[in-house]
């Protein structure tokens, strides 16, 4: 089997300590792999995870700027315009965890060792279980991107995401694995058929599992 | 009957103009009645004798300055604050001479008393701004030609120049100046409670020195020094930039290969250190530097500002994206999170299902 991999797959494989059933699916899922093979788009690696990365030290200077200057209102800085409403409320519990340590020095310890620990388990994922890097970004299919992020989901990273599984797809058989149960539905994978042309190019469409349900 | 002004009167009325500070051709035309022309034309003369400087050249925007122009970056500054600064310098050079027998001091323990003499004196209004080696008047002034600058700049005795010579004399006994320039620096850092990021600059380049033990005296500096960058939007760059720093200084050091070619990790570490400090402390200058109620030198002043911060940005950029590509081949080993990184790992990934 050829599982065309999530982003999310990727996080939830390099979490900690937690117990949630879709974490422990997920490295299960990971572990039992055998003779499958993962296979990853170019824009995950190039572009998404390194901007899910980018997110994060945003929100770790927000949180710096919040815990040393009373002053500060926060959210004002430029750069915040980039955080998502998750963020924030990652934000409100780091900044309440931050409060509780005294040594403002180690919260920067802690925090820039979590943040190499992070990037250190997905580069070790990526060169462990990564077989085959497919669609180079300036390969992405403009039309079909533009299908699923106007008409199907507003979310330009899925778009992007699951044009390039679907492009995989009609030149070698993929199955693509995620938890976001809630936008990537076949449904909306059927949704590209009901343009003509798109559905001339990308006769077929791949399967989607949960990684819930296995 | 016009009478027309000679090539040699002309520069004349124009080095007089430059004494003010820094003009453009177009007002240096307007002041001296003549065509923007000759005025240019005039310019490039007295710069080949190397006797005024092009510091701006921003589409039509031409702006020069006379070569010994004393304030740094040849920025606009109130004639009053520009005189009384350099008086004050120039009166300071007398004072350690005649206390010193002879002794020139150097420039740093000149802006170092000066800015001492500030502080303690603040109805002297004088302009006091950080600079790369701490506070310092941003006026500045050679010590052997000191007399010679007052003259060139028609500086006169203020009126209450025996209450300045006093403080002068009773800084110079009572300061601890050594005359010695780090610890001249050290001694301001020290003193002024607002200049911890300085004091933490010098340890970061103590500590570079120090090589055998680099990992362990760094580490928790170059931590504290990223707390001292300041929160403002105006900072908001040099906070973004460290920060890549510190990561990147964080997995080099960290890394298997560190050891086997410390010194050259080392070097390029400090390099790019020293970039955002060299960048970082001219952003403080300005900023402590103010603005211009004037419409033209508010205008000069932007624009000498943002070109600094162009030229300073591309490099810290490169250097910057030069020192993060070592993530690209460095290894590290797998780390063991204390109970309060897993807690913050749990959080950064809470959500991750649907990213």
């Amino acid at each position: 089997m050829r599982w065309f991999l999530d982003m999310c797959i990727i996080l939830g494989y390099i979490h900690e300590g937690d117990n949630q059933k879709i974490i422990t699916k997920t490295i299960s899922f990971v572990n039992q792999k055998k003779d499958d093979k993962f296979v990853l788009c170019y824009y995950i690696k190039e572009d998404n995870l390194p901007r899910w990365l980018n997110r994060k030290r945003i929100m770790f200077r927000e949180i710096l700027r919040q815990i040393k200057d009373s002053s500060y209102k926060p959210y004002s800085n430029n750069e915040c315009s980039y955080l998502w409403e998750r963020d924030k409320n990652q934000i409100l519990k780091l900044v309440s965890l931050a409060n509780t340590i005294q040594d403002k020095t180690e919260i920067i310890r802690n925090f820039e060792n979590v943040y190499q620990e992070i990037e250190r388990r997905i580069k070790e994922f990526i060169e462990k279980n990564i077989d085959e890097l497919v669609i180079p970004i300036n390969e992405i299919d403009q039309k079909l991107k533009s299908c699923l992020f106007t008409w199907l989901t507003p979310n330009d990273s899925d778009a992007k995401t699951i044009a390039s599984a679907i492009q995989e797809h009609n030149k070698k058989e993929i199955v693509i694995i995620t938890a976001d149960k809630q936008h990537w539905t076949k449904e909306l994978l059927e949704e590209v058929h009901n343009d003509f042309s798109l559905k001339k190019v990308y006769a077929k469409l791949p399967e989607i599992r949960y990684i819930q349900n296995l | 009957m016009v009478n027309r002004k000679n090539a040699e009167q002309i520069q004349e009325e124009i080095l007089s103009h430059l004494k003010e500070g820094p003009k453009s051709i177009k007002k240096l035309s307007e002041l001296t009645e003549s065509t923007w022309a000759t005025i240019s034309a005039h310019l490039d003369n007295l710069k080949k004798e190397n006797k005024v400087r092009e510091i701006l050249s921003v589409n039509n925007l031409r702006v020069f300055i006379r070569a010994d122009y004393p304030v740094f970056y040849g920025l606009p500054l109130d004639k009053e604050k520009r005189n009384l600064s350099l008086y004050l310098l120039a009166k300071i050079i007398d004072s350690w001479k005649a206390v010193h027998n002879g002794e020139i001091p150097n420039k740093t323990t000149v802006q170092k008393i000066a800015v001492e003499i500030a502080k303690k004196e603040p109805s002297l209004n004088l302009p006091v701004v950080r600079f790369h080696y701490g506070k310092v008047l941003p006026v500045s002034i050679e010590p052997q030609n000191a007399s010679q600058m007052l003259i060139d700049y028609n500086v006169s005795e203020p009126k209450n120049s025996n209450e300045i010579i006093k403080k002068i004399n009773y800084e110079i006994k009572n300061g601890n100046h050594t005359n010695i320039a780090w610890k001249e620096k050290k001694q301001q850092y020290e003193k002024h409670e607002d200049m911890k990021i300085y004091l933490l600059k010098d340890k970061i380049e103590y500590a570079s020195c120090n090589k055998n033990d680099f990992k362990a005296d760094t580490e928790k500096i170059i931590y504290d020094f990223f707390l001292e960058i300041p929160s403002t939007q105006r900072y908001s760059y040099y906070l973004q930039r460290y920060h890549d720093f510190l990561s990147a200084f964080k997995f080099i050091i960290s890394s298997n290969e560190f050891e086997k070619e410390k010194k050259q990790y080392l070097q390029e570490i400090i390099e790019v250190f020293n970039s955002i400090w060299q960048s970082l402390t001219t952003q403080f200058f300005f900023e402590d530097f103010g603005g211009q109620a004037d419409k033209e030198l508010g205008e000069i002043q932007e624009n000498i500002e943002k070109n600094t911060f162009e030229i300073d940005i591309f490099q810290i950029d490169d250097k910057i994206t030069n020192l993060l590509s070592y993530k690209n081949y460095l290894t590290i080993k797998k780390r063991e999170l204390s109970e309060n990184e897993k807690k913050i790992m749990g959080i950064l990934l809470e959500g991750a299902n649907e990213e």
